[in-house]
């Protein structure tokens, strides 16, 4: 249920980014594209693991997995975001 | 060109995220390619067991064996029999006192592991079995009592059935190895542990004799199989609750014997048991060799579905079976780069050795194969001080997992397709799952067991399999 319920998630998730995107004209380029797929992808592994290593009841492994996916998964999506302000920076210069 | 998606380009992305997220539980729940192909195909056989993809099958067992230097072993060499004549009796009946006045006084101070709780469980466990016997059960209906000729099939065929049965009887993987007697013929004891001699003779059926077990030669093939430990009660060895773990694997492995006995004769078949705990073979030589696991650090066979939380036992049978390969997943390679079973270890037990090697420790190790052979003497001395069978070794492997994080299966699968990595998958799990503690202190805290939400026997039969 978990899975089914974060794929709904992340699919409403990605519509609502794709028409803000269009919307606000903000152009999203493959590479940002390819960096948001890598934080999602990281994030959904943080998920996983923290989630059955609680099920293993392996609670400090389990906790350990937030900063260690967490980083993965912000530092691609802060590149992503920092893609996309500069390309708009560049189109309003 | 411009860099803006495409509706239908957009919608095809999205279509893979959400086939990703899909899989993502599936290989969770630790299914191979295989496996998950085989969910699509109503013809896969039901009975063959699924092995992670990573444990590859291999022409030669992953430990170095010399057959010519190899001999049949006298279990009563053991520590686990022989101990005094390493020892001495002095030393033997210090380490005795020590035990027992520790465990009583850890038994009226309520120390956690050691309560009247614990003990009533470890009491609870031993009990309920069937008496062990060699020969198996006086008597079973065999086929000409029905009326009918005695089973036959393919070797293969046999394999399925006998696996079909074990899996069904409580049993958790089953590999078979044929007794050749320049090889795999000295892994069978030369004496028990009850000082009955073990002899291969040209006869016709076996023979439980005063001083000897007479194995007919054309009892050929060796049934290992393991049966799961509670991992989460042998995470909190060495104490008693940890301790009585192993006794309930050997309750019900005597149960399981008895009625795999029963099954081979009742197919028409002989059966060769265990007389007694540790009789008839060395389980982790013939694990390796059956493709069960490799052996490791810790002298003990290390599985890939289940770590070292097993116990391996063998039966010999005359019924035609085919051979299973060894296996290469890895896990010999790991135990170089990872010493945490060493560092944990109270008393020092085991080798530091970064590579294995031919040379033995003392007569309880068996030459002829390269390992990390342990001082079995310093073992038994950490047994006497924490009052139990120990067990911190299997505890803090790090194969001994549940395997339910992707996380494990991705450092398993990495570990058996490169050395590279080991290093650091040993250090993360010092940081992720704490660091060596060599202080006869548990990995998990005794008490918080009782309050855990297990399943039956705190094991999952369910691991790696597809169906249920």
């Amino acid at each position: 249920m978990l899975w089914l319920i974060l794929g709904v998630v992340i699919g409403v998730g990605a519509l609502w980014l794709a028409s803000w995107a269009r919307a606000k004209n903000v152009k999203i380029n493959w590479l940002a594209w390819v960096l948001i797929a890598i934080a999602v992808i990281s994030a959904l592994s943080g998920i996983q693991n923290f989630v059955e290593l609680m099920g293993e009841y392996e609670e400090r492994a389990a906790w350990m997995m937030i900063p260690m996916y967490g980083l993965q998964a912000v530092v691609p999506a802060a590149l992503a975001a920092l893609l996309v302000w500069r390309g708009q920076k560049k189109v309003k210069a | 060109m411009s860099n803006m998606l495409t509706r239908r380009q957009f919608l095809k992305e999205v279509g893979l995220v959400g086939a990703g997220v899909a899989l993502t539980p599936m290989a969770a729940a630790g299914m191979s390619v295989d496996a998950m192909n085989a969910l699509a195909d109503d013809e896969s056989p039901t009975t063959r067991l699924e092995r992670p993809s990573w444990a590859k099958p291999s022409d030669k067992p992953t430990t170095e064996i010399d057959w010519k230097a190899m001999q049949r072993y006298d279990e009563r060499n053991t520590c686990r029999g022989g101990l005094v004549k390493y020892i001495g009796t002095e030393k033997q009946a210090e380490w005795t006192k020590i035990q027992s006045e520790s465990l009583a006084k850890w038994l009226k101070e309520g120390k956690s592991g050691y309560t009247l709780k614990d003990v009533a469980l470890q009491a609870a466990s031993g009990v309920g079995s069937a008496t062990q016997s060699f020969l198996g059960p006086e008597k079973v209906t065999a086929p000409k009592d029905r009326g009918v000729p005695t089973w036959t099939g393919t070797p293969e065929e046999a394999n399925e059935i006998v696996t079909a049965a074990l899996r069904h009887l409580g049993a958790a993987t089953v590999g078979v190895v044929e007794l050749d007697t320049n090889t795999t013929e000295k892994l069978i004891y030369s004496f028990d542990p009850d000082g009955k001699e073990l002899v291969f003779a040209d006869v016709d059926q076996p023979a439980e004799e005063e001083k000897r077990r007479i194995i007919p030669r054309k009892a050929r093939w060796a049934i290992v199989y393991t049966v799961q430990m509670s991992e989460e009660t042998l995470k909190r060895a060495p104490t008693i609750l940890g301790a009585q773990t192993t006794n309930l694997t050997y309750t019900r492995n005597r149960n399981i014997q008895l009625r795999l006995q029963t099954f081979l004769r009742s197919l028409g078949y002989m059966a060769l048991g265990e007389a007694s705990t540790n009789a008839l073979g060395i389980s982790p030589a013939l694990g390796v060799v059956a493709g069960l696991g490799e052996m490791s650090r810790i002298q003990r066979l290390i599985t890939p579905e289940y770590g070292p939380m097993v116990r391996v036992f063998k039966l010999l049978t005359d019924l035609p079976m085919a051979a299973t390969k060894p296996i290469n997943a890895g896990i010999m390679r790991f135990c170089s780069a990872c010493m945490k079973c060493a560092e944990s270890c109270p008393t020092k037990a085991l080798s530091f050795d970064r590579e294995p090697t031919w040379q033995t420790k003392g007569g309880w190790n068996n030459p002829g194969h390269k390992a990390y052979f342990e001082d079995s003497t310093k073992c038994r001395e950490g047994w006497a001080r924490s009052g139990t069978n120990c067990g911190v070794c299997f505890a803090v492997c790090p194969y001994a997992g549940k395997d339910r994080a992707l996380i494990h299966q991705f450092v398993k699968a990495t570990a058996s397709a490169t050395p590279v990595m080991n290093e650091f998958f040993k250090t993360m799990h010092d940081v992720t799952f704490g660091p060596a503690k060599p202080d006869y202190s548990p990995v998990k805290d005794p008490e918080k067991w009782w309050d855990l939400d297990l399943p039956e026997y705190g094991i999952n039969t369910m691991q790696g399999r597809k169906n249920g």
